[in-house]
């Protein structure tokens, strides 16, 4: 067992080199492993970041913390600048955690922060700055601008565009995806966000193939009753609308487990596929060689399992394939209108508190929203052409003329 | 001469489709002898592949009695009824479609050797698989014995399925169109190594075709049997049915094939049919389903009366007619027409 | 080479070489391929799996695969006002024109050349629209002509659908659509292949008849030997994408030169007894991304010398256009000898 995993990096890379005259296929397999790296194994290496930090809300490669100096002491731009200096920072937002390792060598002084967003805390900083009761202060990104300039109180705006000015405005550490409204950093929420939800697109998927499967082949096999059951059950199925359906439930259930959504989805939704497969059985029943097998006297089960289902597997495959990317949008659809589960914080999850927060109609914190969007297409995108690759790996094998 | 191996007796088969019911075979009977070469000759629709398949097993009659070794099959159970299936093995018409692309030929011959136990293990497979190749000229074996179907060609195919037919050692194959969809310069080949497996294994062979001139190839030493809309019209020794033929339908096909020698197809003369029309089986003609294209219809006697399998009276010859104007006593000959 | 030919040659193609490019390698399917078609005439192609025959027809249509490539030669067709074209060169307008206009192909399996939601008038009445024959009436007339021709119930099978004919009614209504717009050469291909005796017959004399009415030029592809007895005037006999023989009709079959002639000759059942010099040709058709050296047909020879592998022989003239690609002529006249 343990060879096999260390042989699996080799593996992957041999398959690689196998369908590498596919292009598609091959960028579809590079990206899936890229996406199975980015959301199972580097979560072991980068940290969730929980924690609301109200001066980083910022979009991406942007979301810094300011310094804000006053006018005369505009030279001031880095740590080592500040030493011996005192710094204002505003309770719960990034300050206080950013300037820790440097407390020794700099006087902090603090402020509160408020209920509200712009809060006395901050306005009370500024304003000490302006009249230069301390050098400087750790505060919003570009947003502070606009609390300049929105001010109400004219004085006040006079004595901040007179005295301050913004000396580095990309003071604190960068994001590479920006923050969301909360001022946490995205990126480490779009390395988390995939596991749970790919897993679970991935048991829908085989539970609804495995289904489709067994259900489409006995019944294409054994004809008669049992066929006619099945057919009648799956045109039930069929043609209940699912989505309605799944909206439905989730009234009436509580989704608390993520993974029971998965199965639930992968329950319902095999009848497609359970007649594209009962329909590909059929037609390998009648083939020559099929016929020559029970001439020759072979088993019915040697039949199904050695004669008809390897002709089956480049369809089986790649029809898995898309069923895991349906479940993965059903998925999605019912976390984005807030049906389901969102205890894990998935990318569905951050799409629907994109949706709640406002995010869609802010292009400020369109990161929130996009990124996440862009993710779940990627993903999307690179199982379809994997998919193209299966294909070209099952068909020529099986192609009939030389 | 024993009992023949084979016999069909009042064969009967039809099947629904939609409301209708299609006739595909109506009341054929005749013997399948020990280790002859018998062909069954006819055009599309006269029922020549059905009755192929009821002869291996794979289709049942809807009434009517097979016979296998004197026994009626449908009373066979158990062992018995699987010794019948192992002893009559067909090969199909497609050389693309009858192997099973996911197989190798190792594979595919090996599964029945398992099956029946004819093979103890891997190694045993592997020699026996080795000697069946032989058998049918696939050699170096090694060149063959683990390729897929897609790396053969079609005369490769059509050899490795009639090694596939060896592998349960049946006593008789029926060969349906076997050579038709493989090159024209190696049928022979494939037909005479299929004639040798008569002497070197003692199997039987029905072969099915529509070309007459590669029946009569591979028939010379045995017997034909023609065919038309579900009936046999006419049966006997090859060398007699060819040299004269009586039933006015094989007269018309003699006639009308072309040979590829141009001096004597172009000066062949053609018998002329009354009607171009081939009866659709659901609307079959009353009497002889040949009457209404036949030279020397009789009338009220041929469209009434529906004519078995019977000697012609004045004929040299002992093949079986079903015709009645024949079995009268009548003479047919081309410048009546 | 020159674009002028003779008053009654309809066809020339010179040289003509057309490479599939496949990513196991480049498949040489044709190799220098020369004949001549006269008017009126019909020549056959007769090859077998692997030949390059139906590559050449396609050709002459330019209906090639998108990975096809002609590396070398030309078809010039003359067209009946003495102009000449190099069909490899016309323009996509001037293709379409020559197309079922001056040239018709029928292709193998007439059962799907038909739509089936569509009546066969107006299969008759779209194709002659697409060259700009837009009168109904006389389209109707000249195609129940043509019906009548071709041995069926002219009113009944025009205003039928495909669905309602026989495959054998149907191949020969293809043949009429072929000949509405009266073009000078017909291409045939595989037209009897797996065909009944009866429907065999049935086809070739109306071709028969066909042709002397109209007095086009057919090209046949065709591997059925008898074919080529019944209806051609030049046989040719192609191997390995090259033409290996050609000749009359009656010099090839009765005193073939080359050796993949004779054995094709030999490996055909007639109705004659004539069982012990039946063989098959031993082998299987060459790899044409790596063919054999010199002579593509030595490796399945009997005759084959060391000459034979090295190098490839060229058409020669033995009398006049009888013409075999082989060193060895007059081997095949030895082996004939010693049979008869």
């Amino acid at each position: 067992m343990l060879q096999q995993i260390l042989k699996l990096p080799l593996n992957i890379l041999l398959f690689g080199w196998r369908i590498r005259g596919n292009r598609a296929g091959l960028i579809g397999w590079i990206g899936i492993v890229a996406y199975f790296i980015l959301t199972f194994i580097m979560p072991m290496f980068v940290e969730f970041d929980d924690e609301p930090k109200l001066d980083e809300i910022t979009g991406p490669l942007g979301s810094r913390i300011v310094l804000v100096v006053h006018k005369d002491d505009a030279d001031i731009k880095t740590f080592e600048d500040l030493e011996g200096k005192t710094v204002g920072v505003v309770s719960q937002t990034g300050g206080p955690i950013l300037i820790e390792p440097y407390a020794d060598t700099l006087t902090v002084e603090s402020y509160r922060w408020s209920s509200r967003r712009d809060g006395p805390g901050i306005q009370a900083a500024l304003v000490d700055v302006a009249n230069k009761e301390i050098d400087a202060t750790l505060i919003f990104s570009k947003s502070i601008e606009e609390f300049i300039y929105n001010q109400e109180d004219a004085e006040l705006k006079d004595l901040f565009e007179d005295n301050l000015v913004i000396s580095n405005p990309e003071f604190g550490p960068p994001h590479i995806l920006g923050t969301d409204t909360q001022g946490r950093d995205i990126a480490t929420h779009i390395v988390h966000g995939g596991r749970v939800l790919i897993l679970t697109a991935v048991i829908g998927g085989v539970i609804s193939t495995g289904i489709a499967l067994v259900l489409g082949s006995v019944s294409a096999l054994l004809g008669g009753v049992v066929d006619n059951v099945a057919t009648a059950l799956t045109n039930l199925i069929l043609a209940v609308p699912r989505f309605p359906l799944l909206v439905v439930l989730a009234g009436l259930i509580r989704f608390d487990n993520t993974l029971l959504l998965g199965v639930l989805i992968g329950l319902l939704g095999w009848p497609a596929l359970m007649r594209a497969i009962r329909a590909q059985v059929l037609s390998l029943r009648e083939r020559d060689f099929v016929e020559a097998a029970q001439s020759l006297g072979l088993s019915t089960n040697h039949i199904m399992f050695r004669e008809i289902l390897p002709n089956m597997i480049s369809f089986v495959s790649i029809n898995f394939i898309f069923s895991i990317t349906f479940a993965m949008y059903e998925q999605i659809g019912l976390v984005v209108l807030g049906l389901a589960p969102i205890s894990d914080y998935t990318w569905g999850v951050m799409l629907y508190f994109g949706r709640t927060r406002g995010t869609l109609f802010n292009p400020d914190g369109a990161s929130m929203a996009l990124s996440p969007v862009l993710a779940i297409a990627l993903f999307q995108v690179c199982l379809v052409l994997f998919a193209r690759a299966l294909e070209e790996i099952f068909d020529p094998r099986l192609r009939s003329t030389a | 001469m024993s009992q023949p191996i084979m016999r069909l007796e009042s064969i009967y088969r039809s099947f629904k489709q939609g409301r209708q019911i299609v006739p595909v075979l109506q009341d054929v009977n005749f013997n399948v002898n020990s280790l002859e070469f018998l062909c069954l000759v006819g055009e599309s629709g006269c029922g020549k592949t059905t009755t192929g398949k009821i002869l291996s097993g794979l289709l049942p009659p809807s009434s009517g009695k097979i016979y296998f070794e004197g026994q009626d099959i449908a009373t066979l159970k158990g062992i018995e009824k699987q010794r019948y299936r192992r002893s009559v093995q067909i090969i199909h018409q497609d050389p693309y479609a009858s192997l099973n692309p996911t197989q190798t030929i190792f594979e595919m011959l090996s599964y029945p050797l398992f099956h029946h136990k004819f093979v103890k293990d891997h190694t045993h497979a592997r020699t026996r698989v080795g000697e069946l190749l032989e058998l049918v000229d696939l050699t170096p074996v090694e060149d063959v014995i683990d390729k897929y179907p897609y790396q053969l060609s079609g005369g490769q195919r059509q050899r490795v399925s009639i090694a596939r037919a060896l592998t349960t050692n049946p006593s008789v194959i029926v060969a349906d169109e076997s050579v038709s969809m493989v090159d024209v310069s190696i049928r022979i080949g494939l037909l005479q190594m299929m004639m040798d497996l008569r002497d070197q294994l003692n199997v039987t062979i029905v072969f099915i075709t529509h070309d007459l001139a590669l029946a009569k190839y591979f028939a010379w030493e045995g017997r034909i049997g023609v065919m038309y809309l579900g009936r046999i019209v006419e049966i006997g020794k090859t060398q007699e049915l060819i040299a004269d033929p009586q039933h006015p339908y094989t007269k018309v096909l003699l006639s009308a094939i072309p040979e590829p020698d141009p001096e004597k197809t172009r000066n062949k003369q053609h018998i002329q049919l009354r009607s171009e029309d081939i009866p659709r089986l659901t609307e079959l003609p009353s009497g002889c389903a040949f009457h209404p294209r036949c030279p020397w219809f009789v009338e009220d006697v041929c469209d009434v009366e529906t004519p078995k399998l019977g000697i012609a009276v004045n004929s040299s010859n002992n093949v079986e007619v079903s015709c009645i104007p024949l079995q009268q006593g009548k003479v047919l000959n081309i410048y009546d027409t | 080479m020159s674009r002028k030919l003779k008053d009654d040659v309809v066809l020339k193609v010179d040289d003509l070489s057309i490479v599939y490019q496949t990513n196991r390698g480049d498949v040489k399917a044709t190799n220098d391929i020369s004949f001549e078609l006269e008017k009126g005439k019909a020549m056959a192609l007769i090859g077998e799996s692997g030949s390059g025959k139906t590559t050449v027809s396609l050709s002459l249509i330019r209906k090639l695969p998108k990975n096809a490539v002609v590396t070398k030669g030309q078809v010039l067709y003359q067209q009946r006002n003495g102009e000449v074209q190099d069909i490899l060169k016309l323009s996509n307008n001037d293709l379409r024109k020559f197309r079922w206009q001056e040239c018709a192909m029928v292709f193998q399996g007439a059962q799907n050349a038909f739509n089936p939601v569509l009546k066969i008038s107006k299969h008759f009445e779209d194709t002659a629209y697409a060259h700009n024959w837009t009168d109904k009436k006389a389209i109707r007339e000249r195609a129940l002509n043509l019906l009548r021709l071709v041995r069926l119930d002219p009113e009944r099978v025009y205003d039928s659908y495909p669905h309602e004919l026989s495959g054998g009614m149907k191949q020969r209504t293809l043949l009429a659509l072929s000949v509405l717009l009266n073009p000078q050469i017909v291409i045939l291909d595989e037209p009897t292949t797996a065909l009944d005796i009866l429907t065999q017959r049935a086809i070739i004399d109306v071709l028969n008849e066909m042709q002397e009415k109209l007095n086009f030029s057919i090209i046949f592809i065709s591997h059925d030997l008898s074919l080529a007895a019944e209806m051609a005037d030049v046989v040719a006999t192609v191997y390995a994408g090259e033409i290996v023989e050609i000749g009359d009709v009656n010099d090839m079959f009765y005193n073939p030169l080359h050796p993949y002639t004779y054995g094709l000759l030999t490996s055909v059942p007639t109705l004659d007894h004539t069982e012990d010099l039946l063989k098959s040709i031993p082998g299987s058709p060459p790899n044409l991304i790596n063919p054999p050296t010199g002579c593509k047909f030595h490796p399945r020879c009997e005759f084959a010398t060391d000459k034979c592998k090295t190098e490839n022989p060229l058409l020669l003239a033995d009398e006049g256009t009888h013409l075999a690609a082989c060193w060895h002529p007059d081997k095949v006249l030895e082996a004939r000898k010693e049979t008869v």
